[in-house]
């Protein structure tokens, strides 16, 4: 529980991030809201929150260093800087890409860019939340925004309805979170992981310490893991995304697909090891079975689209499912009592990072194909693209190369990072989960080429014209600056790989 | 930096790459430019891998020629770490030849995007030496895996009718493999004693044999499955004949000469090298396979109507042999494979050519299509025979010497159906005997059939450069094999002498197999005269 203390410095310093992203955040709304042609300045605004916050989160990142702040409530630790990074960098380029978006609208356009930096603000709180209602506040800051940008495009019916369902199972799901937390501080009287874990207060009783408490944190435990499955979209619990990433305007499935996963699976890594570590035996297995199950959905899904959004809808929820296996391998070694379970942080982060480049990278390519940001396309478009936006196609076949996790580019590092901390809990079914997640990656080749075959191996029907090629400059932008991040991380996956020390070390007080 | 000091290894393995980028800045030039450049490019890259091979001391059977190694992602302790050996030293030269054959086959057919398809030949090529080269295992793992996109495109944007689903299924198949081997990589890892844990070849060599019986044969089914559909051994084969009838004259050429003698080439050095245990129980079903593969292969090569689709069926017979040869297990046995890699990759490779050539001229590849080509082309035909009689393994010519060895090498092992084997493998010899020649009676022989377009034009200049080449090749490998197998042997029979070690199910043979493990030399690694006296 959050202690009575006042305020310190100490504590602002450990929110940093989530205060830039705040206050970046609530300036670019006041100015989008109060000015009739502020779309600009809080593009800008929102813009320099999130470059500010990825220049700290970047210099930080490696240094091993650890601020607590609010009684131990949130922590600004080298896990947190890896993982708002990712999101800082979907959020900034998220904005690029929805230039051409936001010139559209009639009304609304400023109060985007805002509602963009806040729910980065949410993930940042979730990426540190050291406290479980931490954690859910996070949650939320997290999923309002969300609400309001799926359903941005007022007079459209699918965009209405993405986010009416999204609020929907939103609202389901924090309830079901909320009742989670509440069992855990029933069980242990308390709701900080890190208190939870020792044995609350000194005094109060540990998860291990007899049928009631064991009983009532893994139900608590449970209903969390749930909740937090549908926000990250992992199967059983992903049946609402492709129907909200279709509808949902280009720009925010764009986010959607990136921010929310990397932020949910930090936090659950951080929560389930930090705090449940005790019960790992119990969690692991069954978050095996989740991951095995969400990325062969995912996967299986996505084969047989033939929209755009609504096949990257399905292949980020198997990419939910690969970074899965992190937490899992951790939570096998934490389960033989093994104190190595941190090293897997690392492979989250890159996968994140890695992530956050091939994802944000195919979506914009992709969107250059709809005549607006709205509505899905057919993939078929794509046909012969190769001859006519030989630039875009390249980068286009290099971000499906990487999502396939073929060298040399950023996925590959990242699927070798998270084989690696998953088969580094050493028991059978790990391998067999792994050999299971190879094969799903091989699967996911089918989908990603057809692409590459589309824009290469077909020649363009008829004129361009008719198939509604939008090349805009930002979509240019964002899709450079993901191919040198693919490549970039491809070539010197240290930058990433090399903070695995500091990381291992900041994770526990 | 002295010229001495300077990465020539590098050098060669990444300027094919580098005059990629130097095509794609070019692209504005015009085709002539790229070809042109191409050729220069892998022309370059061949000569500097005979100067290569000239400073390789052939009397070592440690890896040499290396490279300075360099961290590449810390935490799984992967190095950019190159090297060669006397066996993979010939694949090496194999793959920097066959590019130059690559280049002027496609010289005149290919005609759409030739800036893009000669840049993804080169990149191609690249990947290919980097396999031959690297010795760490997830770097291996890396330029295997990067073969996989520039073949995928040359299939598929240049092949013929059926491109888009043979191009699909060549990836699907090598990509299942492939991340097969990866799961497998990592689990070897972390099999490892911890303090020990490292991806390099040559010390794993000498650690991996250590690793207890069960999961040795796991890790050796998820490496061995990868390499056995990359051969492709008998139940994997099916996406051969598509990718190789799809593909351009040249996409096959590097398909049949290089790409599948990396199965064979993994299976010796990794799964053999690491896993004896696992392979002492599991070679019978490898070699049944290899045997099943050269009769099953050859006797499909009979039926096919289509020449191209013939010569892909004839490979699989023919890999069948080096399967035969690496699983003998014995000196001789794989000294005839590594030879029958080098053969099959010059002899199918020419014949792919030569099936490109006349199909460039009449747009057909049906063997109905064509007769009494002797006297029309003449200078074509003799030249076709030789190949042919080189691929069925006449005496003389290069076919034979390999062919010979790993029969020897495979009635001489210590399997108990060894000679069985043999047996049955010989008689793959005379089932190519009739596949080719028969296919040759019908297309050379007989009736010539008039075409709409008049009689075909004998070999072009720059086709019989390319053709004179390989028959140079042929010729002397046919009769004179012996610098090459000289220069394996002390590698080759390494491999023999840590299987020997390594089978026995005592852990005290983790000792001595950790000093059988290949010395990596000092760097720059020209001369190592200390190690000459081994064998």
């Amino acid at each position: 529980m959050i202690g009575f203390e006042p305020i310190g410095l100490s504590d602002l310093g450990a929110v940093l991030l989530v205060l830039i992203l705040v206050l970046f955040g609530l300036a670019s709304l006041l100015v989008g809201s109060l000015f009739r042609r502020g779309t600009g300045m809080s593009a800008w605004l929102s813009a320099v929150g999130f470059i500010l916050t990825g220049a700290v989160c970047a210099i930080s990142l490696g240094r091993g260093e650890r601020t607590e702040g609010f009684a131990g409530g949130y922590v600004l630790d080298d896990l947190t800087h890896g993982l708002v990074l990712p999101c800082a960098i979907a959020g900034l380029l998220t904005i690029l890409l929805a230039m051409r978006y936001l010139h559209t609208l009639k009304h609304g356009a400023g109060e985007f860019c805002g509602l963009l930096s806040l729910a980065t603000a949410g993930m940042a709180v979730m990426a540190g939340a050291q406290d479980l209602i931490v954690a859910f506040f996070g949650v939320e800051l997290l999923s309002v925004p969300l609400y309001i940008m799926a359903a941005y495009s007022r007079r459209d019916r699918l965009s209405n309805e993405s986010g009416l369902k999204y609020l929907m199972i939103g609202s389901v799901s924090s309830a079901i979170m909320a009742f989670g937390i509440a069992l855990c501080y029933a069980a242990l009287g308390t709701t900080n992981i890190v208190a939870m874990a020792e044995g609350s207060l000194a005094a109060g009783p540990t998860m291990v310490d007899n049928a009631f408490t064991t009983a009532t944190t893994g139900v608590g435990l449970g209903l969390l893991v749930v909740g937090l499955g549908f926000k990250a979209a992992l199967a059983p619990f992903h049946m609402w995304a492709p129907d909200v990433y279709q509808g949902a305007p280009t720009p925010v499935t764009t986010f959607f697909s990136v921010g929310p996963k990397v932020a949910a699976v930090g936090l659950m890594y951080r929560v389930l090891l930090v705090g449940f570590g005790d019960l790992a035996h119990f969690w692991a297995p069954v978050l095996g079975v989740i991951a095995v199950l969400t990325m062969t959905v995912g996967n299986l899904g996505a084969l047989y689209q033939s929209r755009g959004k609504r096949m990257l809808a399905y292949s980020g929820i198997a990419h939910a499912g690969y970074m899965l296996l992190a937490v899992i391998g951790a939570g096998a070694l934490r389960a033989q009592g093994s104190s190595e379970w941190m090293a897997a942080s690392v492979a989250i982060v890159f996968y994140g990072m890695a992530y956050a480049f091939m994802n944000l990278g195919a979506f914009a390519a992709i969107s250059q194909l709809g005549e607006g940001d709205l509505e899905d396309f057919s993939l078929e478009r794509l046909k012969g693209l190769g001859r006519r936006y030989p630039w875009s196609a390249g980068a286009l076949a290099l971000f499906m190369v990487s999502l396939t996790g073929i060298p040399i580019t950023a996925g590959f590092w990242g699927k070798l990072t998270l084989f690696s901390a998953a088969i580094s809990g050493q028991t059978v079914w790990l391998s067999v989960v792994v050999v299971l997640a190879a094969i799903n990656s091989a699967i996911s080749a089918y989908y990603y080429l057809r692409l590459v075959a589309y824009s290469y191996m077909y020649e363009p029907e008829d004129t361009g014209e008719a198939h509604g090629w939008v090349s805009s400059q930002s979509g240019g932008w964002v899709m450079a600056t993901a191919g040198l991040g693919v490549i970039g991380l491809a070539l010197f996956p240290a930058v990433i790989l090399g903070a695995a020390e500091a990381l291992q070390k900041s994770i526990m007080p | 930096m002295g010229l001495e000091h300077m990465p020539w290894l590098t050098i060669t393995i990444f300027l094919p790459a580098f005059g990629a980028m130097v095509l794609v800045m070019l692209r504005s030039a015009g085709d002539r430019t790229a070809r042109i450049a191409s050729l220069i490019f892998t022309l370059l890259t061949a000569v500097l891998s005979v100067g290569l091979a000239v400073g390789f001391n052939g009397a070592s059977p440690d890896f040499q020629l290396e490279d300075p190694k360099l961290q590449w992602a810390p935490g799984l302790n992967v190095y950019y770490h190159v090297a060669l050996d006397g066996i993979s030293l010939w694949l090496f030269l194999l793959t920097t030849f066959l590019s130059v054959i690559a280049v002027l086959g496609s010289w005149t057919s290919i005609t759409k995007r030739t800036t893009t398809f000669f840049a993804c030949l080169m990149l191609l090529e690249t990947a290919m030496l980097g396999v031959f080269s690297a010795i760490d295992l997830v770097l291996f793992y890396v330029f295997w895996e990067a073969m996989l996109v520039p073949m995928y495109l040359i299939i598929g944007v240049w092949g013929g009718e059926r491109r888009l689903y043979a191009a699909i299924k060549f990836f699907l198949y090598t990509l299942v493999g492939g991340v097969l081997m990866l799961a497998g990589i990592v689990m070897l890892y972390y099999a490892l004693p911890e303090g020990q844990r490292t991806m390099s070849i040559p010390k794993l060599l000498g650690l991996a044999p250590s690793i207890g019986g069960s999961l040795q044969i796991t890790l050796f089914i998820l490496f061995g499955l990868g390499f056995a559909i990359k051969v492709p051994m008998f139940p994997f084969h099916t996406w051969l004949p598509d990718a190789h009838v799809e593909a351009p004259t040249s996409g096959s050429v590097i398909l049949a000469g290089v790409l599948l003698k990396m199965g064979a080439y993994g299976f010796l050095r990794l799964c053999v090298g690491f896993f004896p245990v696992a392979t002492e129980m599991l070679g019978p079903v490898l070699m049944w396979l290899s045997v099943i593969g050269i009769i099953y292969g050859g006797a499909a090569a009979m039926w096919q109507k289509d020449m191209k689709r013939l010569i892909a069926y004839s490979s699989v017979s023919h890999l069948g042999f080096v399967m035969l040869g690496v699983f003998a297990l014995n000196s001789i046995g794989i000294q005839g494979a590594v030879l029958q890699m080098v053969n099959h990759g010059l002899s199918t490779g020419a014949l792919f050519l030569l099936v490109g050539m006349i199909y460039e001229r009449r747009h057909t590849r049906m063997i109905e299509d064509y007769g009494g080509l002797w006297d029309e082309v003449p200078v074509y035909s003799r030249i076709f025979l030789v190949v042919a009689l080189s691929s069925i393994g006449l005496p003389g010519l290069n076919g034979f010497v390999g062919e010979l060895l790993t029969l020897m090498g495979t009635f001489d092992s210590g399997w108990i159906q060894g000679q069985l084997w043999a047996i049955l493998g010989a008689l793959g010899v005379i089932i190519a005997a009739c596949y080719l020649l028969w296919m040759y009676k019908r297309v050379f022989y007989g009736e010539p059939k008039p075409h709409k377009d008049g009689p075909m034009a004998d070999v072009r200049p720059i086709e019989a450069t390319a053709a004179v080449m390989l028959l140079a090749a042929i010729v002397w490998l046919g009769v004179y094999p012996a610098p090459v197998l000289r220069s394996m042997k002390p590698a080759v029979n390494m491999v023999v002498k840590r299987f020997e070690t390594g089978r026995g199910s005592d852990a005290a043979r983790l000792q001595p197999l950790t000093a059988l493990a290949p010395k990596v030399g000092t760097l720059g690694g020209i001369d190592t005269p200390e190690e000459d006296d081994e064998q």
